[in-house]
């Protein structure tokens, strides 16, 4: 960033937030109106096709399970191990809210958001006595016991069978209900930002550096702690209620451990993995771990990868097993979670950071670390 | 009226008496200093007082009100300002960032309309950079506005937490040490600052300093701690030359000083003097203390009283 060096030659002159000497052309407007118009595509091409549509909100809804967990892990600073049971909740109200008191689907989502918000606020007065370690290990707890108790109870499982529910005609279609999803995703990734470039970020960040130096700032840890549990919890919830309409099944078995577990884990990873604190590359690393689970799936139903596979050590133990590629992609996310800390810190979020800002209107660098530009910290940076 | 009114402070950490029976005041527009030997109580003094401790007895009035249980973020946001001994900021984030969170009490925005944005929004996070800004220039520092907070030195740090003291625009400002970390000319500076800001800010001071010089020429009265208790109180230059004072800070006994300061009509004079609430009035450094302790003679009115009793 050059404000740094500009401001030591003159200084006196009010110092301005790099870029801002330099102004967008007219071609520079319209490339990046190409590059949003080309996301927007890509974004809506899976609409066209049902079955992938089914994957790809799957894929938003992990992304959005990114940024829930986020606001816990990378703005507080606390590992929840247990968000599974949030996503488990939500998906349960808002089923069940249908399938008893056929209430619309979107009270019923409503629902599924306020029992989430609630559990999430209890869980943040427990986050208010015990951090770190013993915080993860109650969330873990948490998780494991509501997925094993409340969900697995008779009268929310119509019985055991799973409750069955489906979505109004309107949207039947599996690309309309993954269209509802990103629409989701996208004004949750909105709120995620405002709340980075207001005092509520400020607030968190500070409170999760030094609780002392918030509180002398007049910050209160109480409220701030609690709101950002509740942000979470309500997020998770809404991402339950998409994932309940997406399969218009409840079925408690998706939350239950080993399935429970690995779910909690792999929201973790692609915390880690997208870069803490940075939503860019958290929801990038969410739709990526929700996509290769199933695309890996589906590799494997083709014969000549499985007949490949056969020569490969390791891999070929998967073939004619009934071991699902989903292990597989949880090796692939041991490997990227590897990878990102040993050599990569700031996560995908980091390694996306000069995309994003030429997108967001800025100069194209590459090289914009250092510790300046307040584009740099806005909300991010993983410490260690 | 006084701004800060502390009575009769105790508070116990187990085995140890941090802190008893302080009593202290701050008028309005004083430069009051709290010195002290290393683990004399100053910082757990400051913690009560701000309300990271909850004192085990005794009470602290601010401006007429009783703020002994008052959280410390309530606090901050009715004018207490402080800074810490270790420099307390952000330290991931950016100087114009930490300036703005300092601003946290001052937004008048909600959480809702945090998140969903708009233009009031917009309007009030330009005014807490233009006044973030405005801090940088008055303190110089407006070079080092968009680094990291990790990476400046620590005298730099130490100034950076006064703006951001000043940034929550305080009404009593504690200050813990904030020439530690610079050297003498640095520090001169400091102080020539310090009533600058008192100045320009109306601001009323509490600080623990160390370094005498600078208690000399900014503080207008000064109390000292020593094993949790008070041991003496006057004016800086009184402080000075006070044998029990120095004696604490060089190790030993000083029972000529506890002799010499027996003497109860002098006491009772100073006592009555002190009872007496001095009247507001602009900040001329020196003077002001000078109608607090007008019998200057007797160095000591608590602490000698304490030791004959203990």
């Amino acid at each position: 960033m050059t404000a740094v060096a500009q401001a030591g030659t003159q200084p006196g002159t009010e110092t301005v937030v790099a870029g801002s000497h330099w102004r967008l052309s007219g071609t520079g407007i319209a490339a990046r109106g190409l590059a949003y118009l080309g996301l927007a595509v890509v974004l809506f091409l899976p609409w066209f096709a049902t079955d992938f549509s089914k994957t790809c909100s799957l894929a938003v809804i992990y992304a959005l399970m990114g940024l829930s967990l986020n606001i816990v892990v990378g703005y507080t600073g606390q590992l929840s191990l247990g968000h599974q049971g949030f996503l488990g909740l939500g998906a349960l109200v808002t089923a069940n809210v249908v399938f008893q008191a056929h209430l619309p689907i979107w009270l019923a989502m409503a629902f599924g958001v306020l029992a989430t918000t609630a559990v999430a606020l209890v869980l943040g007065l427990v986050a208010l006595r015990i951090t770190g370690l013993y915080l993860s290990l109650i969330t873990l707890v948490f998780g494991s016991a509501i997925s094993s108790s409340l969900f697995a109870l008779a009268r929310f499982t119509d019985n055991n069978s799973g409750v069955k529910i489906s979505r109004p005609s309107y949207l039947a279609d599996n690309g309309d209900w993954y269209l509802v999803c990103v629409a989701v995703l996208l004004v949750i990734f909105y709120l995620d930002y405002r709340l980075t470039v207001s005092k509520v970020g400020r607030a968190l960040l500070a409170l999760k550096e030094n609780e002392r130096v918030a509180e002398a700032f007049g910050i209160g840890v109480t409220a701030y702690k609690l709101l950002a549990f509740a942000l979470s919890g309500a997020i998770a919830g809404l991402a339950g209620g998409l994932y309940a309409f997406r399969g218009e099944l409840y079925s408690e078995k998706d939350f239950q451990d080993p399935n429970g577990f690995t779910l909690a884990l792999l929201f973790v990873v692609m915390c880690v993995v997208g870069g803490l604190g940075n939503r860019l590359g958290v929801v990038v690393a969410g739709l990526f771990f929700g996509l290769i689970n199933e695309l890996l799936d589906d590799l494997f139903y083709w014969h000549a990868v499985r007949s490949w596979m056969q020569h490969v050590p390791l891999l070929g133990s998967y073939y004619d097993s009934d071991v699902k590629a989903s292990y597989l992609a949880s090796l692939i996310g041991a490997l990227l979670l590897l990878q990102t800390l040993i050599f990569n810190r700031g996560g995908l979020g980091a390694q996306l950071r000069p995309i994003a800002r030429w997108m967001t209107g800025h100069r194209f660098e590459l090289h914009d670390e250092g510790g300046s530009g307040p584009a740099a910290v806005e909300g991010s940076s993983v410490r260690a | 009226m006084s701004v800060l009114e502390v009575s009769d402070l105790s508070i116990r950490f187990g085995g140890l008496q941090a802190l008893q029976d302080l009593t202290l005041t701050v008028n309005e527009f004083e430069i009051v200093g709290l010195i002290g030997p290393n683990g004399a109580g100053k910082t757990t003094a400051f913690n009560c007082i701000t309300g990271f401790y909850k004192p085990d007895t005794g009470r602290v009035v601010y401006r007429g009100t009783d703020v002994t249980r008052t959280p410390p973020h309530k606090k901050a946001a009715m004018g207490f300002g402080r800074t810490f001994q270790n420099v307390g900021m952000v330290k991931s984030s950016t100087v114009l960032e930490n300036l703005k969170t300092a601003q946290h009490a001052r937004v008048r925005y909600d959480v809702a309309s945090a998140l969903l944005g708009g233009s009031r929004v917009a309007t009030e996070e330009r005014a807490l950079a233009a006044k973030a800004d405005a801090i940088l220039e008055l303190l110089g520092l407006t070079e080092v506005r968009d680094l990291r907070v990790g990476g400046l030195s620590y005298g730099t740090l130490k100034l950076l937490e006064l703006g951001c003291a000043l940034a929550t625009e305080p009404d009593v400002l504690l200050l813990d040490e904030p020439s530690s970390g610079m050297g003498p000319e640095e520090s001169h500076q400091l102080g020539e600052r310090l009533l600058d800001l008192r100045k320009a800010f109306g601001l009323t001071m509490l600080l623990i300093e160390h370094h005498v010089p600078l208690v000399l020429s900014v503080c207008d009265y000064v109390y000292v701690l020593n094993f949790g208790r008070l041991l003496a109180e006057g004016r800086p230059s009184v402080i000075q030359t006070h044998p029990e004072v120095v004696a604490a800070y060089l190790g030993g006994e000083a029972p000529e000083a506890l002799a010499a300061t027996e003497e109860t009509p002098e006491e009772a004079a100073l006592d009555e003097a002190t009872a007496v609430p001095a009247p507001r009035k602009q900040p001329v450094a020196k003077k002001a203390a000078a109608k607090k302790s007008p019998a200057s003679s007797a160095p000591a009115k608590k602490a000698p009283a304490k030791k004959a009793a203990s």
